[in-house]
């Protein structure tokens, strides 16, 4: 007996067959004497549980504690100021958070992203003045910066993009 | 409500509104109405929930969800069936969401496509030749199902409480676990091979007490 006989029979146990697909079920059944067997085993087996009541595992608390917590969810989806008077005032502070601190927040680190490319080319030419800068080439994460102007020393700055920090450099060749 | 319904609820007492009434009530919007809908079916939902994720603040937690997506979906409720009835299937639902998203239910289903996939039930789990059921009282045969029960995968315990306590149809269980009519043929097999296979030893150790 195969698999998909076993599920046929547990279909036909459960009463989940129509009438044609019962009556060729039990046709193949007759040809196979362990599927009859285990037919009346499963039916026996189905039976005896369907007699048996549901162990009750009552509520560790009453039934109005529960009803409580209910509605006092209920009103805070349609009124979340409301939640925050019943607690005492806890939900009002996190209400105010998220209403105004947050976003205030959000706001900054947004602002500081968007400056901040501002605020690096500044300190680039701020070191370095432009008129000098011979030569600015973008290299392996920092920018080499040569300048000459003031013969003979040379002056090469770095500044790496991944750490933030410049370093200049005068020669005295 | 009809008149069995108000027999088989054991908290409806004469004077009370019936629970369609209350329905009618909650689905205009009176909370009041609600409230009482769940102190008085609160301990089936509770017990519903609990027979499927088997852990006291977790039933508590499901039990809460299921009353507020009622409350939130009351006005699809049409009367077909008993409110009761409609409100275990919202738990059975919310439970399954829960285990859906669950690692749980992952380590369940990896359980089940190994075994699946492998065609190998029949060798893991013992061959029940005899009526593992057989020789028990009633309620003694009860606390042994429900230790059993503990001890099964909630995907095998989530359909076995609902085809064996629901008495939903395979269709309906495909529904509720968002599954094939196929898969919920292979589970409950499985689930009851399991079950049958958990209760062997069990029988054993009784029969033995029993002796001794």
């Amino acid at each position: 007996m195969n698999h998909e006989m076993m599920l046929k029979i547990q279909a036909l146990v459960d009463g989940e067959l129509s009438r044609p697909e019962e009556e060729a079920l039990r046709r193949e059944m007759d040809k196979l004497p362990e599927c009859g067997a285990y037919h009346r085993r499963l039916l026996k087996e189905v039976e005896r549980m369907s007699e048996i009541s549901e162990l009750e595992h009552g509520m560790p608390f009453q039934a109005s504690f529960l009803a409580q917590r209910v509605m006092q969810r209920i009103h805070s989806l349609e009124d979340p100021a409301s939640v925050g008077r019943q607690d005492g005032g806890f939900m009002t502070r996190l209400h105010f958070l998220w209403r105004t601190v947050l976003p205030v927040s959000l706001g900054c680190l947004i602002a500081l992203w968007w400056f901040q490319p501002v605020n690096d080319s500044k300190l680039v030419t701020d070191t370095i003045s432009s008129e000098s800068i011979k030569s600015r080439t973008p290299a392996m994460g920092y920018y080499e910066t040569k300048d000459d102007s003031m013969p003979p020393r040379g002056v090469i700055s770095f500044r790496s993009e991944s750490e933030r920090v410049s370093v200049m450099w005068i020669s005295n060749d | 409500m009809s008149e069995a319904s108000e027999h088989t609820n054991p908290k409806f007492h004469a004077g009370e509104d019936p629970d369609d009434v209350l329905v009618s009530k909650a689905q205009s919007g009176n909370k009041d109405a609600f409230e009482t809908l769940v102190q008085r079916h609160s301990s089936r939902v509770y017990a519903r929930a609990y027979s499927i994720v088997r852990d006291e603040d977790l039933a508590l937690d499901m039990a809460q969800t299921a009353w507020v997506k009622a409350w939130q979906r009351i006005g699809q409720f049409g009367g077909q069936s008993r409110f009761s009835t409609w409100m275990t299937r919202v738990t059975i639902n919310v439970c399954l969401d829960f285990l859906r998203k669950s690692k749980r239910w992952r380590f369940d289903q990896s359980i089940e496509a190994m075994l699946e996939t492998e065609k190998g039930p029949d060798l893991r789990l013992p061959v029940v030749e005899y009526d593992p059921l057989e020789g028990l009282e009633r309620q003694e045969l009860s606390q042994l199902v429900d230790q059993a029960m503990q001890a099964l995968s909630a995907d095998h315990r989530s359909v076995l409480v609902m085809h064996t306590y629901e008495q939903l149809s395979y269709a309906e269980m495909a529904e509720s676990m968002n599954c094939s009519i196929g898969t919920i043929m292979s589970r409950l097999f499985y689930a009851r091979k399991h079950l049958a296979s958990i209760l062997e030893p069990m029988m054993q150790k009784r029969n033995q007490t029993h002796e001794s």
